[in-house]
């Protein structure tokens, strides 16, 4: 992901004419990137409107701070680490009840499969959202961006072991909530057979 | 193996929900922003307060922080009522400091007609005279304010009419009450700066003066090198800009920077809630009656007047309390210096953690 620049995705050149104050090669860097930054906002703060908060802050911040960039090919990271630090500025601030209601296909599988998958998801959801928000950034762009664990802390500009033991920390939280969602649900399944 | 592919899948499906299209409306108001919003110029200077304890330091910070506050008064747009402006008050002359620090730009000279300008602008803000500061900045009848607040360009626009608005008398209040004086260190003119307000073009020939200001904040016992950039348009002064310190690298004095302690703050109410509950001052949503009592204090019998600059203050005072003085840039951390070891050592804390 952060090599995207020298894939061609992001222009290098865009991003040096944003640096320099060109307000159109920015909304170009805009439209190419929010969406992967709202991605990683989202799943971070768990939270849609929050995260769009965050997503104008950060492209905000990222529009101020640009000269300060010293290396275009590497504006992808960057931004990424300006936005985990809007989502720990402003999560807290905005902490607020939210629910997640989601459609399943009834087509897809047995029922009790849907039930399992349920359980399996709130229970990670809420662990999820139990998690501190460095734990969470670092799952999130190991995870789901699928930055290395080496380019985590690049980005986030802390060391590979603080790195790696936040994402311990996370795994191991987010498979005891799964480990119990599979204990309750077979307790249920034993009552009911 | 089941449960791990099982989990895996899980973890998958937590993560993939959604969309992540950014909704139009999102990168409208950021595009919006941002033409209203300058850059920042990256620049380094050369923090002189290596001796400073802890305290002291993040104290340096808060004046910092106060300076953008200051920075983003001015972008709240200033006015007049002159003649009811705060008394000049006397202060002790600030030396530059001992330090020798090199002229910013080079060797090109600032012509006297421009250097007597600035000058003019520095007396008088040491004279915490508001009516003489208004006649510097009111070279073509518009006030082109500095700074690079969102919060103040959003609310108020940049390059207000001076008639427009108070905040000129409410920053040199606040100058007075901080103890805030300025003395110039160099000038030098920027052959290749940019002409980016464009203030009374016409006027003649548009410069840019960099200028390295030591300033002095007695009621913070510190001193803060600064940068004020002037950019000229023949001999009118069209926008009068500061650019704060850039604190990284990590081996200045100063250990954080404005985002490092927004980011600090964050990391405590997340980790230690016990302890930002003791920290950081309660966030308050309305103007509170100081602002206004205040107001009423300077201009007796203009209670108008003073409930009208009550919000106009507010985001300054909001959140922030440092030796009876209620003043707070919005946004910033609001900080009680009851706890300022606590907080060295928890600001060290989180360096260590996230290694800035």
């Amino acid at each position: 992901m952060v090599d995207d620049i020298a894939e061609g995705r992001l222009d290098r050149d865009v991003v040096e004419r944003a640096r320099s104050g060109d307000q159109e090669a920015f909304a170009d860097l805009v439209y190419q990137i929010s969406d992967t930054l709202l991605g990683i906002a989202r799943r971070i703060v768990r939270d849609p409107g929050l995260a769009e908060d965050v997503l104008q802050n950060a492209l905000l911040t990222i529009w101020r701070k640009l000269p300060h960039l010293r290396d275009a090919d590497r504006f992808e990271g960057w931004a990424f680490r300006i936005l985990v630090h809007a989502c720990y500025a402003d999560a807290p601030r905005n902490r607020r009840w939210a629910s997640t209601i989601r459609v399943l296909h009834t087509d897809v599988a047995s029922q009790v499969d849907d039930i399992q998958m349920i359980s399996d998801r709130d229970e990670l959801e809420r662990a999820f959202r139990q998690l501190p928000l460095d734990q969470r950034a670092v799952f999130v762009l190991h995870h789901h961006v699928g930055l290395p664990l080496v380019a985590v802390a690049e980005t986030l500009g802390i060391p590979d072991g603080t790195a790696r033991s936040r994402l311990h920390y996370a795994t191991r939280a987010l498979r005891a909530a799964f480990e119990q969602a599979r204990a309750t649900q077979e307790l249920r399944e034993g009552r009911l057979a | 193996m089941n449960d791990k592919r099982d989990f895996d899948r899980a973890v998958d499906r937590l993560l993939d929900d959604g969309s992540d299209t950014t909704p139009s409306h999102v990168i409208d108001a950021v595009l919006l922003a941002v033409r209203s919003t300058p850059q920042e110029r990256h620049f380094r200077n050369l923090w002189r307060t290596q001796s400073m304890t802890m305290y002291l330091r993040v104290a340096a910070v808060i004046a910092i922080v106060a300076v953008a506050g200051v920075a983003a008064l001015y972008a709240f747009g200033s006015g007049p009522n002159v003649g009811s402006g705060p008394t000049p008050t006397t202060q002790p002359t600030l030396t530059p400091p001992p330090t020798a620090v090199p002229p910013l730009l080079g060797p090109d000279p600032v012509s006297d007609e421009r250097m007597t300008v600035i000058r003019q602008q520095v007396d008088a803000i040491n004279a915490s005279d508001a009516n003489a500061f208004i006649d510097t900045f009111l070279p073509e009848g518009v006030f082109a304010p500095g700074g690079d607040f969102l919060e103040g360009l959003v609310r108020f626009g940049n390059s207000q009419p001076v008639a427009d608005a108070d905040l000129v008398e409410a920053w040199m209040a606040i100058n007075r009450a901080w103890g805030f004086e300025a003395a110039i260190i160099a000038c030098n003119q920027d052959p290749g700066a940019r002409i980016a307000y464009g203030y009374g073009e016409g006027q003649g020939d548009p410069m840019v003066v960099n200028c390295e200001v030591a300033t002095r904040w007695h009621s913070l016992s510190m001193e803060i090198t600064e940068r004020w950039s002037y950019e000229f348009h023949g001999s009118g002064l069209g926008h009068w800009g500061f650019q704060l310190l850039d604190l990284n690298p990590p081996d200045r004095a100063l250990p954080l920077g404005y985002d490092g302690l927004e980011a600090w703050e964050a990391w405590l109410a997340a980790t230690h809630p016990a302890s930002a509950a003791r920290y950081l001052n309660p966030r308050i949503s309305e103007p509170p009656d100081y602002a206004r009592e205040w107001w009423e204090a300077q201009a007796p019998g203009d209670p108008e007047r003073a409930a009208r600059l009550a919000p106009l203050l507010f985001s300054a005072e909001n959140e922030w309390s440092i030796q009876g003085h209620e003043y707070a840039p919005f946004g910033l951390i609001p900080y009680d210096p009851a706890f300022a070891d606590e907080i060295e050592a928890s600001i060290q804390d989180y360096l260590v953690e996230v290694q800035l």
